[in-house]
């Protein structure tokens, strides 16, 4: 079985780094976009099995680009994963509007996410 | 005061022309008829002096005549008489006739030396009336003659012999009866002597007339006496014939004149009283009083008769008692009139002085002296109205006291109306300075009052808001607007408040409405405050962004550390010694104690930014308990700590935050855990109750002390900081647990004591029925 491939979209290149290892130490496979714009051309590329995305990036934000992608009907099965650093109330209620899976707010517990990750993928 | 037409000058006038009047009528009357009685009477006395004059001259003449007859009668004359008479025996008519013409004849053509004159004037009887004539200066001339009218004997030589042809002498003779006859006066030219004759016949013893004599009377000797006679001053007698001729008056010639004219003559003899006062235009040329009386006496009736004597006296003088009675009267009218003047005077003086000193006492009184009182005692209508007055002055005292005591409560009135206007214009200024938009509602929600800045704030005019339904004004709606505090208010009576944000307002506004109330406590309206917080929002807006912005930033690079200490604890990159792991793990809880830090900071900005929201669900109480004392078994195990967990057999539900109330539950246990030492016990206890539910957390840990236990639950207090591995307090979890539980209507209260342990008591209101 190939591995499952996961999307992080993100603008800061040192988590990018750390989760990559993470996960393909957990045996996925990632790809990583450092905006919104360029997340969105990467799934289309792309086609991966699960979406990490943050919401504050330039161009487009993490919510925008969460709707976007869950109003796309090639994408809306993709399950997103908002990995956040703003995590208040409101978060859960927006990430939950924008047809996000599940978030996770910054800092995580790597194990946390990596069981959430995998109950999705397993769906 | 000087007055045109003053009582007193009435009083005066009408009291002396009432005088005056009387006087006038008075005196006029009993003049006018003793004026017209003295008219009447003036000339009596004239006329009485005439009477009696003509009595006098009646006199005069039976004396005259008498003395004549005396004469006449004397023997001597006689004799001569009837001597001569003796001639004519024998003589028949023809021849008597014829004698007497021719001895007339004679007689008047022989001079007076003659024969035939001498005989007859020398002769004894002749002598002897000459010497009668001379001594008798009444008698001018003297003569007789016989029975047949012979010249018998004469004083002075006659005019004629023969006398019977002579109209006196038949009328003496009367036919041999013989009468007593007065002639008319004659006025002798040579001797300016007026005289009147004097016809006696001469009777013999027998009584048979023998001869007839002829007596001139001189008349001014006569009347002698009458001419000294005067009645007055200008009053005197004269004698007048029946034609009014003057027969005897003084310095005037005998029957020249008439004493008056012939009409007033007529009118004197007509008149009754025989007198008359007229003017004379021909004798005097003056008024006069003409008075007159007929002579009665038989002689002067019948032949030559018809004198009268007149008494004419100036009729000023004669009229002097008039004009006496005129002067007196009016020296009368004069003095009654100064008296009448002064009586007049004085009685005004009388009328008007109690009037006078009444209309001092309205002067007094207008001036404001309403003591004042008008002492007249005059017992008159005046006296009453200066009664009248006095009570009426009594009267307007009071109204004017009652006048100033009302214009006095007008005043007050009108001054506390002033600083209630005042009161009400500095209320609705500061009611109007103030910024907040106020209005004040009645219990139906209708505007009863708002303020400048409510009004502005809806862009309306006051009259267009005014008595409007609230709802209608703020939000458009045609019912109670659903958010509305004032309803909320309504239900215990205390002020609500609210934030606001309706679209149809614009401007986000705090909201508060409190009640008023009457006198009873029933709440009759309400006060609406809103405060426009859209500064507040926007600052409110920028902290919240700032505060995400910072934890954002915050968390960012810490998840970065946490995830790659986490990678290298995991040894993901390689393998670790024992020492690396432990200093990785060290970094590790410290790094989750920043993350805890920055996440209670973030609650506890939230919850004193009154932004936590609450997700309120039916839940089981009890459940939530004993999930939180499994999930920290494992914690306290390490410990060698007993958790005793007592919760009912049965679900406890009640209506709350799962999340909010497991945050603050689980803050309390892992406290409990943490402060407690090692072999420690944790006792968790819920109680079921009617309305609440009652959680008990007690431990066995070392206690707060008494003067710490107040600060408890205050923001970064942490006592019983325990040293050595662990896991570290924020210093915020007591006091965020406090504002939870507290958020949902309930209570939390903590007891301890030093080295003993601590016991959380927490009250939750259930809010729905199991």
């Amino acid at each position: 079985m190939a591995s499952k491939k996961i999307l992080f979209i993100e603008d800061e290149n040192e988590i990018i780094g750390l989760m990559r290892t993470r996960l393909e130490a957990s045996g996925y496979q990632m790809f990583s976009a450092c905006d919104g714009e360029e997340g969105l051309r990467k799934v289309k590329v792309q086609r991966p099995n699960l979406i990490l995305l943050d919401i504050i990036m330039p161009k487009i934000d993490g919510l925008a680009v969460c709707r976007q992608l869950k109003g796309d009907l090639r994408t809306r099965n993709i399950p997103i994963i908002i990995v956040s650093a703003c995590g208040d109330k409101d978060l859960f209620e927006n990430c939950q509007q924008a047809g996000a899976d599940e978030v996770v707010i910054k800092p995580f517990e790597a194990e946390e996410l990596l069981d959430k990750i995998s109950k999705l993928l397993d769906k | 005061m000087i007055y045109r037409n003053s009582i007193k000058n009435k009083v005066t006038l009408m009291v002396f022309l009432s005088v005056l009047t009387i006087v006038v009528v008075g005196l006029g009357l009993g003049s006018y008829f003793n004026i017209k009685l003295l008219h009447k009477t003036i000339g009596q006395n004239n006329f009485k002096i005439a009477q009696l004059f003509s009595e006098v001259v009646s006199g005069i003449f039976e004396e005259r005549i008498e003395a004549l007859e005396i004469y006449m009668s004397h023997s001597s004359r006689k004799a001569g008489i009837l001597k001569n008479n003796a001639k004519y025996t024998g003589m028949d008519e023809a021849a008597l006739k014829d004698y007497f013409s021719r001895m007339d004849k004679e007689w008047t053509e022989a001079s007076d030396d003659s024969l035939l004159i001498r005989e007859y004037l020398d002769s004894s009887v002749s002598e002897r009336l000459k010497a009668i004539v001379e001594k008798d200066l009444d008698l001018a001339e003297m003569f007789i003659t016989d029975r047949f009218g012979g010249l018998v004997a004469s004083s002075g030589r006659t005019s004629d012999f023969y006398q019977a042809d002579e109209k006196w002498w038949e009328e003496a003779f009367d036919g041999g009866k013989g009468k007593i006859l007065i002639g008319d006066v004659e006025y002798d030219e040579s001797s300016k002597t007026p005289s009147l004759p004097l016809i006696v016949p001469v009777r013999a013893e027998s009584g048979e007339v023998i001869g007839i004599s002829k007596t001139m009377l001189d008349i001014k000797f006569l009347f002698r006496s009458l001419e000294k006679f005067r009645v007055g001053k200008t009053g005197h007698v004269v004698l007048v014939n029946r034609h009014g001729y003057m027969l005897f008056h003084e310095d005037v010639e005998p029957l020249k004149e008439k004493i008056v004219n012939e009409i007033i003559f007529q009118k004197l003899i007509e008149s009754e009283q025989q007198w008359v006062i007229e003017n004379n235009p021909v004798n005097h040329k003056r008024r006069l009083s003409i008075a007159y009386a007929n002579i009665h006496h038989p002689l002067f009736e019948e032949g030559e008769g018809g004198w009268r004597v007149c008494v004419v006296q100036d009729a000023t003088e004669v009229l002097v008692p008039l004009k006496n009675l005129f002067s007196q009267f009016v020296v009368i009218v004069f003095i009654l009139l100064m008296v009448a003047g002064v009586v007049a005077f004085k009685t005004s003086s009388r009328f008007v002085k109690p009037i006078k000193k009444l209309h001092e006492a309205t002067i007094k009184i207008g001036e404001g002296n309403l003591d004042y009182k008008a002492e007249i005692k005059t017992g008159d209508e005046i006296e009453d109205l200066a009664d009248s007055f006095n009570n009426m002055v009594k009267d307007l005292k009071i109204t004017t006291t009652s006048i100033e005591k009302l214009n006095k409560e007008i005043r007050e009135r009108k001054r506390a109306e002033m600083n209630i206007n005042k009161a009400a214009e500095v209320w609705q200024r500061t009611f109007d300075s103030i910024t907040d938009l106020v209005f004040i509602q009645d219990i139906d929600s209708n505007i009863v009052k708002a303020n400048k800045a409510f009004v502005t704030a809806m862009k309306a005019k006051p009259e267009d808001i005014i008595g409007k339904k609230c709802y209608q004004v703020v939000h458009g709606g045609d019912s109670s607007w659903p958010e509305c505090p004032f309803q909320a208010m309504l239900k215990d009576g205390k002020a609500c408040s609210k934030e606001i944000d309706d679209p149809k307002i614009g401007i986000p506004l705090l909201v508060m409405v409190s009640p008023i109330f009457d006198e009873e406590g029933k709440i009759i309206g309400a006060v609406h405050i809103a405060k426009d917080i859209t500064e507040h929002k926007k600052v409110e807006k920028l902290k919240d962004e700032f505060v995400s912005t910072v934890s954002h930033e915050l968390r960012t690079p810490l998840s970065i550390i946490k995830e790659g200490v986490s990678l290298v604890m995991d040894e993901i990159p390689g393998k670790l010694n024992l020492k690396q792991k432990r200093i990785l793990k060290m970094s590790g809880d410290n790094i989750d104690r920043l993350a805890r830090m920055i996440n209670n900071l973030l609650d506890i900005s939230k919850i004193e930014a009154g932004k936590i929201k609450l997700d309120k669900s039916i839940v089981d109480i009890g459940k939530i308990l004993k999930n939180i004392s499994k999930e920290w078994k494992l914690e306290s195990s390490k410990k060698a700590q007993k958790i005793n967990c007592s919760v009912p057999n049965v679900p406890v539900n009640i209506f709350i935050d799962f999340d909010k109330i497991t945050q603050a539950l689980d803050n309390l246990i892992s406290n409990a855990i943490k402060y407690t030492p090692d072999k420690g016990q944790i006792k968790i206890e819920l109680i079921n109750m009617e309305d609440n539910i009652k959680i008990i957390i007690s431990d066995t840990g070392q206690g707060i002390s008494k003067e710490n236990l107040p600060k408890a639950f205050n923001k970064f207090q942490q006592f019983g900081r325990v040293s050595g591995p662990g896991t570290k307090g924020t210093g915020l979890g007591l006091a965020i647990t406090k504002s939870l539980i507290e958020e949902h209507g309930g209570t939390i209260r903590i007891k301890s004591e030093l080295n003993k342990g601590t016991q959380f008591i927490i009250s939750l209101p259930k809010l729905v029925k199991v």
